[in-house]
């Protein structure tokens, strides 16, 4: 037998019950919020990424899952994935129940994730609990248009939230989480 | 066996644990001994893999599966003892269910309390069994006399030692190695981020002699340090008085301090 993959799974499994049972009632309120069809989605969407790994390395219980024996890579990945889960299966059932009703799909609700994961983990690593930068982020991006007009056309392109050019917006935000991981995986400045 | 390889933290330009090599044997009770601010904290967190080093290298067979109890320990707020029971057993394969669950009733935890409403000595009683039910091979303790009930001190030293006689390398960070000297097979004092000493508990012991202050001391003798107003001194010859761990370790914080 495999003992990597099997203990893959293991660590997977118990990831899986941390992450569930810290997240109890967030994880189910964000799903069913995440159902909701709309726009109003991002905003569930950050929401979510904040709950995840961000709100794990900010608060006190890295500390304990870095000493079980999870990777750090681990620790990023299947939280990454627990999320990308619960925004995957609520955009299928949005999509079943509600049809296209210019709701997001799933890749605008992915570039929107990926890009803000990476975002807050980066926060986190580098600032902690308070999500300034991403709120910043998330703030320029929405107001452009009125704040900086010159700027906009630009912007809008690798916006996470406009995805005026979806490949360029996806390279953007796959960039931010890959940045982020690297960070979290490597980085030797640990705040925790 | 744990190697340490010039293993260097720095915390805000500060070196922590300043290129520290070690080895920490397989079988055995370590004691890893030194004064509050020394490094032996983050000595701890390093082997257990919550940080990383600067520099350096630490090497075990299965050290991502060593288990580790922080002197402060932070346990899951939201998870119950079924919660913890599961994850537990799927991050340590060797993990004893009916172990844990005997270790808490010895402390007096019962099986449906609140880990939200534990006090932190508790907390840190909880983690203590989990880490002796792990069942992993490395097990790591950061002053853990320091919450443990005084009725329950001789169990845990025959636990510290039931799990060395079982193959496990078992580290303990302490202040005060009065309580560890029954059990310490192995002595490193650690002072300012780096290892002063690091040998045989049973050698130092037999190496090492107390002088009172005023005594000329031969040159041919390593004088360590001071402890209250004598010295302590390398040697095997039977001159002066036997000196016990707690006196080793402070001869060479002081001298290592001076």
């Amino acid at each position: 037998m495999n003992l990597f993959g099997l203990s893959l799974f293991r660590h997977l499994e118990a990831f899986l019950i941390y992450i569930t049972t810290a997240n109890k009632k967030d994880a189910a309120i964000l799903f069913t919020a995440l159902v909701i069809p709309g726009p109003i989605k991002f905003f569930f969407i950050f929401i979510l990424a904040m709950r995840l790994l961000p709100a794990t390395i900010s608060g006190r219980d890295i500390k304990l899952l870095l000493s079980l024996p999870f990777s750090r890579s681990e620790i990023f990945i299947y939280s990454f994935l627990f999320g990308f889960s619960l925004i995957f299966f609520a955009t299928t059932i949005d999509r079943a129940l509600f049809g296209r009703s210019g709701s997001p799909d799933f890749l605008n609700c992915f570039i929107f994730y990926a890009f803000y994961f990476g975002i807050m983990t980066v926060n986190a690593l580098k600032i902690g609990k308070i999500m300034i930068i991403p709120m910043l982020i998330l703030a320029f991006d929405l107001l452009s248009s009125f704040i900086a007009p010159g700027v906009y056309d630009f912007v809008s392109q690798y916006s996470p939230l406009y995805q005026q050019n979806q490949p360029l917006s996806l390279l953007a935000a796959l960039a931010v989480l890959v940045i982020s991981f690297l960070l979290f995986v490597f980085g030797r400045r640990e705040r925790w | 066996m744990v190697t340490l390889e010039k293993v260097t933290k720095i915390f805000k330009k500060n070196r922590v644990v300043d290129s520290v090599s070690l080895e920490f044997p397989e079988s055995a009770v370590s004691v890893l001994a030194g004064p509050a601010g020394s490094g032996k904290t983050i000595l701890l967190r390093l082997l257990s893999g919550e940080l990383k080093p600067d520099s350096g290298r630490i090497a075990a067979k299965n050290r991502r599966s060593a288990a580790y109890s922080d002197g402060n320990a932070d346990i899951f707020q939201n998870f119950s003892f079924s919660d913890l029971t599961a994850v537990w057993a799927l991050m340590y394969p060797g993990f004893d269910a009916e172990k844990f669950k005997s270790l808490l009733s010895k402390n007096g935890i019962e099986w449906n309390a609140r880990i939200s409403s534990m006090s932190q000595d508790v907390k840190n009683r909880l983690s203590d069994s989990l880490v002796f039910a792990s069942g992993a091979g490395i097990l790591i303790f950061d002053e853990p006399l320091q919450h443990v009930a005084a009725e329950m001190k001789p169990e845990f030293m025959d636990l510290l030692r039931e799990s060395a006689e079982n193959g496990r390398t078992v580290i303990v960070a302490t202040q005060d190695i009065t309580e560890f000297e029954p059990v310490v097979q192995y002595l490193s004092v650690i002072n300012n981020g780096s290892i002063v000493v690091s040998d045989e508990a049973s050698r130092l012991l037999s190496s090492h002699r107390l002088f009172p202050g005023a005594t000329t001391i031969s040159p041919d003798f390593r004088v360590i340090g001071p402890v209250v107003d004598e010295r302590l001194v390398e040697t095997e010859d039977e001159i002066g008085r036997k000196a016990t761990l707690k006196e080793i370790v402070l001869g060479y914080v002081n001298g290592s301090s001076s």
